[in-house]
């Protein structure tokens, strides 16, 4: 037996510690099926060495905050069906996408009934496009500033479709603390709530006009890929094409602190006459962010310009086509 | 800074006509004679308030004798002084008198419970900026505690804030990078009140000492109030941060407004973190420029709680 006595104790804290990284970290992002790239629930994600552990919701997020950290620590997503995915804790990134592939015991679908229905996805967008960005100089966002509604025209192989899956890219506000050039420094707020609606295509001004449907949308995580399930609302497009549409809500819950250097007051002199000083300005703006879908033009990444109609209104009533708009990542699927 | 004299004109508007009249004013203890620092002085109307300097000095522009406006001049463990703005014509110093406080007896206790916890890293709303597309014109804002017991003892409060990493120091590009290094400074007093039985909300200070706080490097503001004894006598209490509108903390916000216009207004520093939790009850208290306390509902029914949490010994 190894008898160990305190100097042995000194010199095993020695060889520890420096793998240890104490005060709390943050893992966060989502868990996708690689087949169908929809988010996986209850997917159970743990850092091997510490066991801390959490687990994915409905749109397969997660968020793990650890007390401490070792340096050498795995990251591990594990779920029933899927090939269980590591990663080095060094390879994180914010807000990661991880692909978990299904096993091959998994079940084949079955077919039930003798009309086959068909499924056409519009506008569709990857996780690729909507990843978190940071450190590249392109970060696209929209509206940042506006506030009102924005719809997106969609056109749909028949008349008579049924609505039944959106999907939206959101961008997660973050507090950025060093050296990124560039980069808005804003407060982190994983809060949002906004109405998404669906709307009717006036084919004589080819603006939004009925609202079909309404949904009071809140948001309580950091998600970059948002999937609304609509299947149970049975929303059918009368018409080929139909727009859906996003309003944002000036609550206080949608706000986030953006920081800008200004210039203020520094104080009136015994002379009256006033100095200044550099001083902090904030800037209230309101979720959600959406994504712009960037374009690789040989040398940077720019925004895509849309290749369909995109309105904006302030009053969800008067609708203005906007000109040379970029390329939201919002897609819907359709059944029929 | 101490070259200058605290006016309340610095925060009205930067139009300072240098023919209008200057009225300065000390604000003293009324035994001693000397000065008082950090004294709030509100123009209710106007809905103007500044904190005045260590010299206890501040200025008000203009002839007072034409002024239809009440002034509130307060600070911890002072009686606060409420008159009309022309009564101050004349004058020259404000003399404010110590209120008679009980110490609390030196009590020991064997249990903690935390109280109001929360995880920092969900806090990402704030109160003190601004009220829709107005200004934040609330002097203090109070979390409501309630304790496991009466008879309790106040060990230690943390409070999260907002503060963006700048560096005033060295401004400018190094090495093609923006160097951010430093938090936002604040600095701003901690209050400790028993409930007011008759209004539910903050009553009677339940602590005789000023406790100041400042922070240039933690968004996380942990303060040890061991030393200070404070001894909660009733369940129900309350903690308040107590802003100093002093160029310390003195920012701007701007605010896009509904017809895509932009409204610029002064805020004061820490703007406080709320916590994303609904509760069963509002517990945000405010107090306002007139010295009343009332509920904030500027953030409800989504939010509840400031990001404040205590423990309490018993």
């Amino acid at each position: 037996m190894i008898n160990l006595n305190f100097k042995h104790l000194i010199i095993m804290l020695a060889m520890i510690l420096p793998a240890c990284t104490f005060g709390q970290t943050v893992y966060e992002g989502q868990v996708i099926n690689a087949e169908t790239e929809e988010g996986l629930m209850y997917a159970t994600v743990t850092l091997l060495k510490t066991k801390h552990a959490t687990s994915s919701n409905y749109q397969g997020y997660f968020r793990l905050i650890a007390d401490y950290t070792m340096t050498n620590d795995t990251i591990v997503v594990s779920h029933v069906g899927f090939k269980t995915f590591r990663l080095p804790v060094t390879g994180y990134q914010p807000n990661i996408f991880i692909k978990l592939e299904p096993t091959s015991s998994q079940l084949a679908e079955v077919t039930v009934g003798a009309t086959k229905v068909k499924k056409a996805v519009i506008e569709k967008f990857n996780h690729s496009d909507v990843k978190d960005l940071r450190g590249r100089a392109f970060y696209p966002t929209y509206p940042y500033n506006i506030v009102g509604s924005f719809a997106k025209e969609f056109e749909a192989p028949v008349a008579g479709t049924l609505l039944s899956v959106i999907h939206l890219g959101r961008r997660a506000a973050y507090d950025i603390p060093f050296s990124l050039m560039d980069f808005p420094r804003t407060s982190s707020n994983k809060l949002t709530r906004f109405l998404l609606h669906v709307m009717t295509h006036d084919s004589l001004s080819g603006a939004p006009v009925k609202r079909l449907f309404t949904k009071v949308v809140t948001l309580n995580d950091n998600a970059l890929r948002i999937t609304f399930d609509l299947t149970k609302e049975r929303i059918v497009l009368p018409d080929k094409k139909f727009f859906i549409a996003i309003e944002w809500l000036l609550t206080p819950i949608n706000e986030i602190v953006q920081l800008d250097i200004g210039e203020k007051v520094a104080g009136v002199k015994k002379d009256n006459s006033t100095s200044f000083e550099e001083g902090s300005r904030y800037r209230i703006i309101y979720q959600p962010i959406l994504v712009i879908l960037p374009q690789w033009n040989g040398s940077s990444w720019q925004p895509r310009l849309s290749k369909v109609p995109i309105w904006n209104s302030k009053d969800g009533l008067k609708w203005t086509q906007v000109v040379n708009a970029y390329d939201v990542a919002l897609s819907a699927t359709l059944t029929y | 800074m101490k070259t200058f004299i605290t006016c309340l004109l610095t925060v009205i508007t930067l139009s300072v006509n240098a023919q209008q009249n200057m009225n300065t004013f000390y604000v003293v203890d009324s035994l001693t004679r000397k000065p008082l620092p950090s004294v709030t002085i509100a123009i209710v109307r106007a809905a103007l308030s500044i904190t005045t300097e260590k010299d206890g000095l501040f200025s008000i522009p203009g002839d007072l004798s034409t002024m239809r406006d009440t002034v509130v001049i307060y600070t911890q463990n002072y009686n606060s002084v409420k008159m009309p703005l022309a009564n101050l014509q004349g004058i020259d110093t404000i003399k404010l008198e110590k209120m008679d406080m009980i110490a609390g007896s030196k009590l020991v206790f064997k249990n903690d419970t935390l109280l109001n916890d929360y995880n920092r890293f969900d806090v990402g709303n704030f109160a003190g900026l601004h009220m829709g597309n107005g200004e934040f014109k609330y002097l203090q804002i109070a979390q409501r505690f309630e304790a496991p017991k009466a008879v309790t003892v106040l060990k230690d409060v943390t409070i999260e804030r907002l503060a963006f990493y700048l560096n005033k120091s060295k401004p400018g590009v190094i090495n093609g990078q923006t160097e951010y290094s430093e938090l936002e400074h604040t600095r701003f007093k901690l209050r400790v009140y028993d409930v007011n039985p008759v209004t539910g909300g903050p009553g009677k200070d339940l602590c005789d000492k000023v406790i100041e706080i400042k922070s240039r490097d933690d968004k996380k503001l942990a303060t040890n109030l061991k030393r200070y004894n404070i001894v909660i006598p009733n369940k129900t209490f309350f903690i308040a941060i107590e802003w100093m509108r002093d160029y310390t903390n003195q920012g701007y916000v701007h605010i896009n407004d509904k017809r895509g216009g932009v409204k610029g207004h002064t805020n004061y520093r820490p703007a406080i973190g709320l916590i994303p939790i609904k509760g069963e009850k509002l517990n945000i208290w405010v107090l306002n420029l007139n010295q009343q306390w009332g509920l904030y509902t500027y953030h409800s029914p989504d939010f509840t709680d400031l990001a404040v949490k205590a423990t309490v010994g018993y």
